[in-house]
């Protein structure tokens, strides 16, 4: 110990050169600084100890310390108990002769040590017990010096400083005390071992060691605590990219895949001997970036989930949406490991490539491991877009239901139970996970069913079909959505074909890679301009529901586009009054609330709807509407909605096949009324279908919910309903079921529909 | 058929039982009695080495029938006569393709199979032709239309053979142009089972 004696003057100096660093009491007069301070030294008198009469006993008192210098003297001095002679009592290891006694003595003793600076230690003291001679003295345990180790260590207890002053140690009994169990390699010998476990904070385990002499004595207890430290962690990182077979006009491009990184995806770190339990998880970054913490030198692999999900212990945004086989036994989303194993501990970037499975010519080579991870990246930009609009959005859990077995075009979205979307896989025919706005529109159709109101009543569509106005909104939406998600208004839907047709390109082997592409930005108007009957533009037509859409959402001005609002007013309007409004969601109602919405632009929309042959829209049921498609009967189309008075007698449609079956234009009829007061009503409607099993339908709507109504069926007709009705703004959806029923049913045809509610 | 619709639910559930017919949709047969108008049906043409020639994407859409779609010997059976093939579910080609069978197909035994394609719209390039997988034979090529028009019905008959571990139901690619785009679409007509029940979906799938 070098003790410090600073003089006056040196002291003077030093307060004078910390006042001029700024230092110094808040008097302005220089303090001086504090002098080197002697610590106390720390007796230590040793273990208890046990012995017989006429033993010769040596005290301990050499573990004593002093932090900051030497010890530089002991003292002893005896306690209680007979008393003895020390042979030396300034030593560190006196000795005295145990005396005899008739029964069991304790002598103590105390220690006291100085330092080299003259400090004393405050006394230590140590017992000694004195059997008498002759007996079996107990042995003492000592179950080692305490231990820092960090988890997963292996730790060695130390049990080889227990002694038996007459005889030997027989036997050692190790129990845990305190701390989550371990296992002990065997807790009856000197040195068991342990692993230590995982912790996440600083933890303390401890274990107790008696011992056992040759006589079969036993000691009292010695105890030891480990404390253990959460392991020491290393980062992984790198980046996930999936392959792409890119789109052309014609067909899928084997011959130039593409690596795209893999956005918001779960990726996994686990050992390759247990591959199914994850040693660490997290998900993809914009960029495919992933950073995982992991414990050093572990080897691991990159597994890669077709899911991504924030779930409910974060805040909002949450997801799920995950790719996987719905037929499979125990549907679980894909997954893709890395074939390499690697050291946690290694600098370099892990960075995992996943292949489509496909050959440059198309052929399918291997397992087709991109399709699921392209399938959702597909439907992360659907929900960057949605985000965008509403960043707190919680969407519902969604499976894209991929499998290389899915056959070819059945691609839907199923609202039913768990939300699916179904994609079809057939590379032969039509295989959908590299189909964007393929994609992208199913999704389109999860958003609005989700977050605003589909009252699309699905079935089969086909390119250029006059739909029942709700189809037409839902099937537009979902592709000018598809659009607005790729900033792409060209959308593709590739095929496979045997024969080589315009927008094929041949690929070998007698097939031909093939592309169905239609323009969301530039749909036909009617033809002749100004007719009220048109060939294409129509408020019945998705082609021209995507092409206002797009249009209203683009920021190029063309033709009779001369608006751009961007994504968050439609999305207003679709989460609002699209919602819930009264009539059937379709552009009317959707156009109608986006007029109310943004004024401004009223015109602007209005020149829109001209250029796709539709009126300026004055409210949620397209009334004043004048227009119609020159396939469908005139009085089949309009007015879109027919009034009809309680007790004003009955009302007339006319019901069509003239644009197909089920969900095209003219299938159903539309009747609206008001009901001001509550009352029983009763409904009927009968059909000019001469058939004897002529089944005329209908549902109703109450302000735009549809009512679960038990009808009276016929035959015979009339079918009729009477209920006890609230008032509100009822809807009437009619229809001859050879015309508008979910399944071929009589002859479809040109009927009347005679309708009363009274 | 008389499904019960007494309750909507009820009704869905029911319709999705017979849900493929409506999926194809059809097309306006003639009311029953009257002998289906043949007028605009197409003989088989022979199959096409080049694609046919598209118009341009402004061209006026075809009114007239296709100088291809010459009345022809062949009649076909009765649209009404006939079965839906099950379309695509997603967005399709605006055709109803209809079809019936001389015989049950039956293991190593030509049958003769009657195909009609309705158009719901005009357009041009209208194809319609059967995958070739293995253990199937089709004595045909593609029909191929130049001009459809609305509800002009288009009609072939092939010879299929379909060998014992040959496939359940043919696969039948429709093709055609219209104005807002090209589209197509894969119909599946079984093969086993007779007249076997249609694929089955709900109505609200989309």
């Amino acid at each position: 110990m070098q003790r410090s004696t600073l003089g006056s003057f040196s002291a003077a100096t030093v307060a004078l050169l910390l006042a001029s660093c700024g230092g110094g009491g808040s008097d302005g007069n220089p303090q001086p600084p504090p002098l080197p301070t002697n610590v106390p030294p720390t007796a230590s008198a040793g273990t208890n100890q046990t012995v017989s009469g006429g033993v010769l006993v040596t005290l301990n008192g050499t573990g004593s310390i002093d932090s900051d210098g030497s010890i530089a003297s002991y003292a002893w001095t005896q306690t209680a108990g007979t008393a003895v002679t020390l042979s030396n009592a300034a030593a560190s290891q006196p000795t005295f002769t145990a005396p005899s006694v008739g029964a069991t003595a304790t002598l103590t003793f105390s220690l006291v040590v100085t330092d080299n600076g003259g400090l004393a230690s405050a006394a230590s003291t140590v017992n000694v017990t004195v059997t008498p001679a002759g007996s079996n003295v107990p042995p003492t345990a000592n179950a080692g010096p305490a231990q820092t180790v960090s988890a997963g260590a292996v730790v060695t207890l130390n049990g080889t400083g227990s002694t038996d002053s007459d005889g030997t140690i027989a036997s050692y009994a190790w129990t845990q005390t305190v701390g989550a169990p371990v296992t002990l390699s065997n807790a009856a010998v000197a040195q068991p071992t342990f692993t230590a476990p995982q912790v996440a904070l600083a933890t303390t385990i401890s274990f107790s060691l008696i011992v056992t002499d040759n006589l079969g004595a036993t000691s009292t207890a010695s105890t030891v605590d480990i404390t253990v430290n959460p392991a020491a962690t290393g980062t992984v990182t790198g980046r996930i990219r999936f392959t792409r077979i890119p789109t052309s006009a014609n067909g899928l491009s084997y011959g130039s895949p593409q690596l795209q990184v893999a956005r918001g995806v779960q990726v996994q770190a686990v050992s390759p001997a247990a591959p199914t339990v994850p040693l660490a998880s997290t998900s993809t970054d914009a960029s495919g970036n992933y950073s995982l913490t992991v414990a050093p030198n572990t080897n691991i692999q990159i597994v890669v989930v077709a899911q991504m999900l924030r779930d409910a212990s974060q805040p909002l945004p949450r997801w799920d949406f995950r790719a996987q086989d719905n037929d499979a036994a125990n549907p679980a989303p894909y997954t893709y490991t890395d074939g390499q194993s690697f050291d946690s501990s290694a600098s370099a970037a892990h960075n995992v490539d996943i292949p489509s499975g496909f050959s440059t010519t198309g052929t399918v080579t291997g397992t087709r491991a991109s399709a699921p991870f392209a399938v959702l990246d597909t439907v992360y930009q659907g929900m960057q877009l949605v985000l965008g609009a509403a960043p707190t959005t919680n969407f519902p859990a969604l499976i894209l239901d991929w499998a290389s077995d899915n056959p070819g075009g059945d691609t839907f979205f199923d609202p039913n139970g768990a939300q699916n979307i179904v994609l079809s896989a057939d590379p032969t025919e039509d295989t959908d996970e590299f189909d964007q706005h393929v994609i992208a529109h199913e999704f389109g159709h999860y958003i609005e069913f989700n977050f605003s109101r589909a009252d699309n009543i699905g079935g089969s569509h086909g390119l250029g079909d006059k739909l029942d106005i709700r189809v037409a909104f839902g099937e537009g939406f979902g592709y000018a959505f598809a659009a607005m998600v790729l900033n792409d208004p060209l959308a593709r839907d590739t095929y496979t074909s045997q024969t080589n047709f315009v927008g094929c390109s041949a690929a070998g082997g007698g097939t031909f890679l093939c592309t169905s592409t239609f323009n969301i930005e530039t749909n036909p108007s009617t033809t002749p301009p100004g007719s009220p009957s048109g060939n294409y533009g129509c408020w019945c037509s998705e082609s021209s529901v995507w092409s206002i859409l797009w249009d209203i959402y683009d920021t190029q001005a063309d033709g009779s586009d001369n608006i751009s609002l961007g994504f968050q007013p439609l999305w207003n309007v679709l989460t609002g009054s699209q919602r819930t409004t009264r009539a059937f969601t379709s552009i009317f109602s959707f156009i109608d609330g986006l007029k109310d919405s943004q004024p401004a632009s009223a015109v602007a929309i209005d020149n829109l709807l001209a250029a796709q042959n539709i009126s300026g829209v004055q409210d949620i049921f397209g009334s004043g509407e004048t227009h119609f498609p020159n396939n469908v009967a005139s009085n089949a189309a309009l007015p879109i909605y027919t009034d009809i008075v309680v007790g004003g007698g009955p009302v007339i449609v006319r019901n069509v096949d003239d644009a197909g079956r089920y969900n095209t234009l003219g299938n159903r009829r539309f009747l609206k009324f008001t009901l001001a007061t509550p009352r029983v009503i009763t409904i009927s409607v009968s059909s000019s279908n001469i058939d004897v099993n002529a089944d005329p339908d209908f549902i109703v709507y109450r302000n735009g919910v549809q009512l679960n109504l038990a009808t009276q069926d016929p035959p015979p007709q009339p079918e009729t309903v009477s209920f006890s009705a609230t008032n509100g703004d009822y809807l009437l959806d009619v229809y001859d079921c050879a015309n508008g029923c979910g399944a071929e049913e009589g002859t479809p045809g040109d009927y009347n529909l005679t309708v009363t509610v009274n | 058929m008389q499904p019960n619709y007494l309750v909507p639910t009820l009704r869905l559930a029911t319709g999705a039982a017979l849900l493929s017919l409506v999926l194809a949709g059809c097309g306006k047969p003639p009311p029953p009695g009257e002998p289906t108008a043949p007028a605009q049906d197409a003989v088989p043409a022979a199959p096409a080495a080049e694609p046919a020639p598209s118009p341009p994407p402004d061209a006026p859409p075809p009114t007239d029938p296709s100088p291809a779609a010459q009345p022809a010997a062949y009649q076909g059976p009765a649209l009404d006569s006939m079965l839906a093939a099950t379309p695509s579910a997603k967005l399709s080609v605006p055709v109803d393709l209809r079809y019936r069978f001389d015989a049950e197909p039956l293991a190593n035994q030509p049958v003769t199979l009657h195909l009609a394609a309705v158009s719901r719209v005009a357009g041009s390039n209208l194809h319609v032709s059967v995958k070739q997988t293995q253990g199937l034979q089709v004595a045909s090529g593609p029909l191929e239309v130049q001009k459809a028009t609305v509800a002009g019905v288009y009609r072939q008959q092939l010879s299929v053979t379909r060998s014992a571990a040959g496939p359940e139901k043919l696969r039948i690619l429709v093709t055609m142009e219209m104005p807002e785009g090209t589209a197509f679409g894969y119909y599946s007509v079984p093969l086993t089972g007779g007249n076997p029940p249609q694929k089955l979906e709900s109505v609200k799938q989309r």
